[in-house]
């Protein structure tokens, strides 16, 4: 079997130890990350996604446990955490808060800087990484980071993110308080990302994203991963969902509507498309019939 | 290295508890630490300064907030104390009480340099750890209703108590929220490639590495402040008058009992200075010295 790209193997992690407000947050979580693939990671607000995204670069340190990237612990005292954070890149919660240059081109600049770029081979790296996530090099450069919108803030982010060309993205929550416009371009600027064979992980409360992006999920609860699998086999599942208090998105809400009522459909449709045409297809079989 | 600057920051963290400390009226906390921060700076000698160090971690334990919270902000100033100690012990010397230990140039050491040293340090642990201990045993609501309280006869002569007691709960508020702002900022910019904790550089590289981050900081601070402004206007804030408290403040017995220990306690320690009791001990254990 192949290395896995991460690995967090019985992660447990305590906020402000050793004091009276100590709160542990992850319980022993394990997760394995193949190279190329997209693992959504859904669950409860306070079930421990946040942190535990925070742990498979490095950005906080487990009590207990550890993470692996590509078979290396990263708290190994050996291992180079900056190195590991350039190559699995974090896009954090509300990232437009966390713009910290003045100017968007200077904080997409800021990973690729650090990094050793400079002159003509950094100005092409930030056009290339703000032209990746749709806003326009010469237009945004020079917007202060104030000005922008929500929805321009968050791409400048990720873009400032990908200007470091990591090989895997950890997402937490992407999409959450975009206005329909921005969350759609975003996830199909994901999907574009993980079909060019970034590997990621998304913490996300929004099911559709997860049935469009992810081709497994894990499912947290109480600082566990308590579940893991294939997407699709999981939205298809109503006992599996209400055993797990999961929603399933729209479209496979749909399909099992019109099963319930006798209709020839499949269980599960990755999105409304899918779930058109899969209803078609059992209008024209009925009509053939 | 971990990225939790909340863990070193002891102000402001009340620690909600149901002991006799707790429950004592929020005038006479505010009073009682600062008379014994009052006396504690005023106090010399070593030996006083550990029975008032000694008394406030008894508080402490009595109001079933632990020592190790209270002292937890020495730890970052130590290494300052530390130094300051040693410069004072080195090159100003206090009194030429008890046996010289060093001399060369311009250096000195006497057993009294030491014991001042001493002092010097335990001083401000002792500091911190009142005020520690004042702020896990203080809510924040706690404190602008004392602070108003206290500072209402100020306000017949027409000084805002009110709005001076909103501005200092909510500045303390605000230091674990800037923690937690700081730390935000510095694992966003550490998980996009800065050296942040890796213990590379002297002191001097290490802060300039720390500069990149006061300027968001600022800058989110004030968005803080703003947003804090807009939920207060839309609850229909107007302070000052007419604004009611939760619970009637009153003073009882026990608060009375609880306020004339500190005061007894803090003019004690100021007068019994004149005694001077490390003079007293140092010249037993040594004699006059050379």
């Amino acid at each position: 079997m192949s290395v896995p790209f991460l690995e967090a193997r019985g992660l447990r992690h305590t906020y402000l130890a050793d004091t009276p407000l100590a709160c542990e947050s992850l319980k022993g979580a394990d997760l394995a990350v193949e190279p190329g693939e997209v693992v959504a990671v859904v669950g409860a607000s306070g079930s421990g996604k946040s942190t535990f995204l925070q742990h498979m670069n490095g950005i906080l340190s487990p009590t207990h446990g550890a993470v692996f990237f590509r078979g290396r612990s990263l708290s190994d005292k050996a291992t180079d955490l900056t190195a590991v954070r350039r190559r699995v890149g974090m896009v954090f919660q509300r990232p437009e808060l966390q713009l910290f240059e003045q100017y968007t081109g200077d904080d997409v600049a800021y990973g690729p800087r650090l990094a050793g770029l400079a002159g003509h081979e950094l100005g092409e790296r930030v056009r290339w990484a703000m032209g990746l996530v749709g806003l326009d090099f010469h237009a945004f450069k020079d917007r202060l980071t104030v000005s922008l919108s929500g929805g321009e803030r968050r791409k400048a982010a990720l873009a400032g993110v990908l200007a470091m060309k990591p090989e895997g993205l950890l997402l937490d929550e992407p999409t959450a308080g975009l206005d329909p416009v921005s969350h759609a371009e975003l996830v199909r600027l994901l999907a574009k990302l993980a079909a060019g064979g970034m590997t990621m992980v998304i913490a996300t409360h929004d099911m559709e994203d997860a049935a469009a992006l992810a081709g497994r999920l894990a499912v947290m609860s109480d600082g566990r991963v308590v579940f893991t699998g294939e997407t699709g086999g999981v939205f298809a599942d109503a006992g599996r969902l209400e055993e797990l208090s999961l929603l399933p998105p729209a479209s496979v809400s749909i399909l099992s509507g019109l099963r319930k009522s006798g209709w020839d459909v499949p269980a599960y449709a990755a999105s409304a498309g899918e779930a058109v045409d899969a209803i078609r297809a059992a209008l024209e079989a009925g009509r053939a019939r | 290295m971990s990225f939790e600057f909340l863990r070193s920051v002891t102000f402001g963290h009340y620690i909600p508890a149901s002991s006799p400390i707790h429950r004592i009226d929020p005038r006479v906390k505010i009073a009682a630490v600062a008379l014994a921060l009052a006396a504690l700076i005023l106090c010399r000698s070593l030996v006083l300064i550990v029975l008032a160090l000694a008394a406030v971690l008894v508080t402490a334990a009595c109001a079933r907030v632990p020592i190790r919270h209270v002292l937890r902000g020495v730890g970052p100033v130590l290494p300052f104390l530390i130094l300051l100690a040693v410069l004072q012990a080195l090159v100003m010397p206090r009194a030429e009480l008890g046996p010289m230990l060093i001399r060369w140039r311009w250096i000195s050491l006497s057993a009294g340099d030491l014991v001042a040293a001493a002092a010097l340090i335990l001083r401000f642990s002792a500091l911190i750890a009142a005020f520690g201990l004042f702020s896990s045993i203080t809510g924040t609501s706690e404190l602008a209703h004392g602070t108003e309280l206290l500072l209402s006869p100020l306000a017949r002569l027409g000084f805002p108590a009110h709005d001076a007691a909103m501005v200092l709960s909510i500045a303390l508020r605000f230091v674990p929220l800037l923690a937690m702002e700081a730390e935000h900022i510095v694992k966003a910019q550490a998980s996009r490639g800065a050296d942040f904790g890796r213990g590379r550089g002297g002191p001097l590289a290490r802060a300039r590495r720390m500069l990149p981050i006061y300027v968001p900081l600022f800058l989110s601070a004030l968005r803080r402040a703003e947003s804090l402004a807009l939920a207060m206007e839309a609850r229909c804030y107007t302070g000052g008058a007419g604004r009611t408290a939760p619970a009637g403040f009153r003073i009882r017995w026990t608060d009375a009992a609880a306020f004339i220990c500190v005061l007894a306690a803090s003019v004690g320690l100021v007068l019994a200075n004149r005694f001077d009791p490390d003079r007293i001990i140092i010249l037993a254990l040594f004699g006059a010295g050379n």
